[in-house]
């Protein structure tokens, strides 16, 4: 078995006695791709929030390659090279989409002097923004982010997710609102992605889920109800009953 | 936000000839009165890079602007002049370093908390200099001899003229350059969306106190220049009024353009100026043209520009 | 009773009345800002005109009852009118056109005051019927009238509370702004509601300057000191919060009623020394969580 590149073990959130993520341990490896189901108001959202940083843990730890992140700042996490993207879009409106990937990468930079450069002389800054967006495969020209179709703005919201160069990808539903095609494609983006890194995947659609998932977490009411390989969790008789109901 | 390389450039250069030829045919009191106006668009320009570009919202920047006036007064022997060239940079520094202290207490709140909570700041500087004898209370204090420069007399109202459109030229391009680097990149993205930036690993915290202190620099550098201009400094320098009129003067030029604060001090100060030559109630129609901006303008007089060259507002 | 606690009785007593007098201003501003989302700079003008209004209604019938009586639905349709005229088209705007168009309203406030009443001080003359001194040990007494400014003010609190707690608008008020749908579908009209509030702020403001004239005395910046202070309790308090706004309120009044008292060299600071201490340590205002922007 392949060391998990980032390991979540009993992590909880408590609101003040709502426990919106209770004890929820899963491991992401490199080269696979780990989808997490389940029906709404399952945590699923919060247990991102709470790996990606934006929310601290009531409890639990989680690893990333040797290093303990709960607790640290969103901004340092990503650092390390969790990127995640979000269910409703999250880009910078008024920016081109060229932009939003530019200023993505330039994170990767840091502090310093450097800083003072001018953006135009930044050639591997725009060579790694024009890389994310061939790999979603969005050609925006120089239209403003914000009047981009939704598809094309959730094909954004993942190529600046991939321009900090990450190592894990936290994916927050990311075929939500998208038609047949849109979601084909992006489904197979999202296979390609899994084969350099260790991706988590929270998802409603189960055809792509179960097409490309390489494990399943099933979370019911902030808990894991089961973890497995797609056809165990398909045939598990507890995940039907709570959450895929009736005969698969 | 980007400088749309079409007629904007081609503008502001003609202004800029137009300014350095004004004193062959204006008389001496416009040109202090437009010193004085080149000076208040060095601290809109200032107050802009926080509001226009890291969406940070100060109605306490003048603070700084005081901060400016008041070390220029300290450092000054009081019947002699002082040294220009030691005495601008220390008080930029000090400004500088105030607005440093300040923004790391400041920076944690957000929204209209951060706007009060600046505020509170420039009164406490306010009261603190009002109730100081030896600051010179509310009465305040004056610098009898402008600094010596070693080549410009600063008395000369021409000389001290150049000097302000110097002032005021240096401030537009060191900003104009800055806002194209990465890190002018990323206070934009971080007025655009905050989170975003920090979920993509920017330390946004960082960036915007270095915005904060490098803007209170730059109005220490107007206050300083305003205590040499007229040589009286009192602590209605660190008042509310003139936080809220350099406010005035970027939202209503156009903020996040930085030629926009520059419009916004021209048209304000002369809108007051021949306005109170009219009526001695003369604010009534300046508080009517605000109204009447904000309803009808919602890009600021540089918004008017933009549209009369056809693009989108 | 010894004379240095009846003292200190008559600061407390002094601070309170302020505290509660102020909260009549900060708890229109923040219902304004934390429901309609519109900062109103010119929240202090509202005051002032209730001063002024007050007195020159009292010149007219001889009596400040009378002319709280005439001059407080004559606010409330001037809040009306401002309401419909200028802040509507401010909703959807950012927050630094409202800034910017009230501070316009401020100056435009300002000079017609001045074009209509003159930039005198004035003096109005407390009630008849509150015109005496409650006798308290040796040689200090405690005017009646500022028992009776704060029995008023605490009237309208337990009044305002009512509203809140019992009442159809108060559950609008309750469900704010970012529950504009929820709202709605309680059966209840936005635009209505905006409009009941705006005007509620402007009475309550106005009313303030009109029970304060007496022992304040009305003068030309009066608005603009009491706006500062009321944006300080609302920052203190959390936007949107009465409770907040009433904590804050008598938090700033004892404090700068004592500051003045005990370290009158830092009158003034001792109010924003406390806004920056609280800001510091809960940069979203006391009871400020949800409706931080």
């Amino acid at each position: 078995m392949v060391e998990p590149v980032l390991a979540a073990r009993g992590l909880s959130k408590r609101f003040g006695g709502l426990a919106a993520v209770d004890g929820v341990s899963l491991a992401l490896r490199a080269g696979w791709i780990h989808a997490v189901i389940g029906p709404n108001g399952a945590g699923k959202t919060t247990l991102v929030n709470l790996i990606s940083g934006e929310l601290e843990p009531s409890a639990g730890s989680v690893m990333f390659e040797d290093l303990e992140i709960a607790g640290l700042p969103p901004a340092r996490i990503a650092r390390l090279g969790i990127a995640r993207s979000y269910q409703r879009v999250n880009i910078f409106p008024g920016f081109s989409a060229h932009e939003n990937c530019r200023l993505a990468a330039q994170s990767r930079l840091g502090g310093g002097l450097r800083l003072l450069r001018p953006v135009r002389a930044e050639r591997d800054l725009d060579a790694a923004a024009r890389h994310a967006l061939r790999l979603v495969g969005l050609d925006a020209g120089g239209r403003a982010a914000g009047n981009l179709s939704h598809g094309e703005q959730r094909q954004l919201e993942i190529a600046m997710t991939l321009a900090i160069s990450p190592k894990v990808l936290l994916l927050d539903e990311p075929l939500a609102g998208m038609g047949a095609s849109e979601s084909a494609r992006m489904t197979k983006l999202i296979k390609k992605l899994g084969k350099d890194h260790a991706i988590l995947l929270v998802e409603h659609d189960m055809d792509a889920v179960f097409s490309i998932a390489d494990q399943l977490t099933v979370m019911v009411e902030g808990k894991v109800l089961e973890t497995g390989k797609p056809g165990q969790i398909r045939k598990s008789r507890a995940v039907r009953k709570a959450y895929l109901g009736g005969p698969a | 936000m980007k400088a749309r390389a079409s007629v904007e450039p081609v503008l502001l250069a003609l202004a800029l000839v137009a300014l350095v030829l004004f004193p062959l045919l204006g008389a001496k009191f416009y040109l202090q009165l437009f010193a004085k106006i080149m000076i208040m668009a060095v601290f809109a320009m200032s107050l802009d890079l926080l509001v226009g570009y890291a969406g940070l919202v100060s109605f306490g920047h003048a603070a700084f602007y005081g901060i400016g006036a008041y070390m220029l007064w300290w450092l000054s022997p009081q019947y002699a002049a002082a040294n220009f060239w030691l005495t601008l940079p220390a008080a930029m520094a000090a400004a500088a370093l105030a607005a440093l202290a300040i923004g790391l207490l400041v920076l944690r709140c957000s929204g209209i908390y951060f706007i009060m909570v600046t505020l509170a700041f420039a009164q406490m500087f306010f009261y603190f200099a009002a109730g100081s004898k030896f600051f010179g209370g509310s009465d305040g204090v004056y610098v009898y001899v402008k600094p010596a420069t070693g080549f410009l007399d600063l008395g000369d109202a021409a000389q001290f003229y150049y000097l302000a459109l110097a002032a005021m030229a240096g401030t537009y391009l060191l900003l104009r350059g800055l806002i194209g680097t990465l890190f002018g990149r990323a206070l934009l993205g971080i007025k655009s969306n905050e989170p975003r930036m920090r979920s993509l690993g920017f330390s946004t915290f960082g960036y915007k106190l270095a915005a904060f202190a490098l803007a209170g620099a730059l109005a220490g550098l107007a206050g300083y220049l305003d205590a040499a201009q007229y040589g009286f400094v009192n602590p209605d320098l660190f008042g509310w009024r003139l936080s809220g009129m350099a406010l005035m003067m970027v939202i209503l030029g156009g903020m996040g353009t930085l030629y926009g604060p520059i419009l916004g001090a021209f048209a304000l100060v002369l809108l007051q100026d021949t306005l109170s030559d009219a009526t001695k109630h003369w604010l009534l129609p300046l508080g009517l043209f605000i109204i009447l901006a904000v309803l009808f303008l919602p890009r600021g007089l540089s918004g008017l520009l933009r549209r009369a060259e056809g693009k989108s507002g | 009773m010894s004379d240095s606690f009846v003292f200190f009785l008559i600061q407390v007593l002094n601070g309170v009345q302020e505290g509660l007098l102020l909260f009549l201003v900060a708890s229109g501003l923040t219902l304004i800002f934390g429901i309609l989302r519109v900062i109103n700079l010119a929240h202090g003008s509202f005051y002032m005109l209730g001063a002024y209004l007050a007195y020159a209604l009292t010149q007219l019938t001889g009596n400040l009852f009378f002319a709280i009586l005439l001059a407080v639905p004559l606010a409330i349709v001037f809040g009306l009118a401002l309401e419909a005229l200028l802040f509507r088209p401010l909703y959807a705007r950012d927050h630094l056109y409202q800034v910017l168009l009230t501070y316009g309203l401020i100056l435009v406030l300002e000079e017609t005051r001045s074009l209509v009443f003159g930039d005198d001080v004035h003096g109005v003359d407390v009630p008849h019927f509150l015109d005496f001194s409650i006798h308290l040990t040796g040689a200090l007494s405690y005017p009646a009238y500022r028992l009776g400014i704060s029995a008023m003010c605490l009237i309208i609190a337990g009044g305002l509370w009512l509203l809140i707690q019992k009442t159809r608008l108060g559950m609008a008020i309750r469900a704010g702004a970012s529950n504009r749908e929820m709202v709605q579908s309680l059966g209840i009209d936005i635009a209505w509601v905006y409009r009941a509030v705006f005007a509620l702020g402007v009475a309550l403001a106005a009313f303030a300057g009109m029970i304060a004239a007496p022992v304040a005395s009305v003068f030309p910046g009066m608005g603009n000191q009491i706006l500062i202070i009321s944006f300080v309790v609302v920052v203190i308090g959390g936007i949107g919060s009465i409770k907040g706004a009433f904590l804050g309120s008598l938090l700033i009044g004892l404090a700068d009623t004592f500051g003045q008292v005990f370290a009158p060299q830092l009158a003034g600071m001792t109010v924003y020394v406390l806004m920056a201490a609280v800001l510091l340590w809960r940069p979203a205002g006391l009871f400020g969580g949800r409706a931080a922007r």
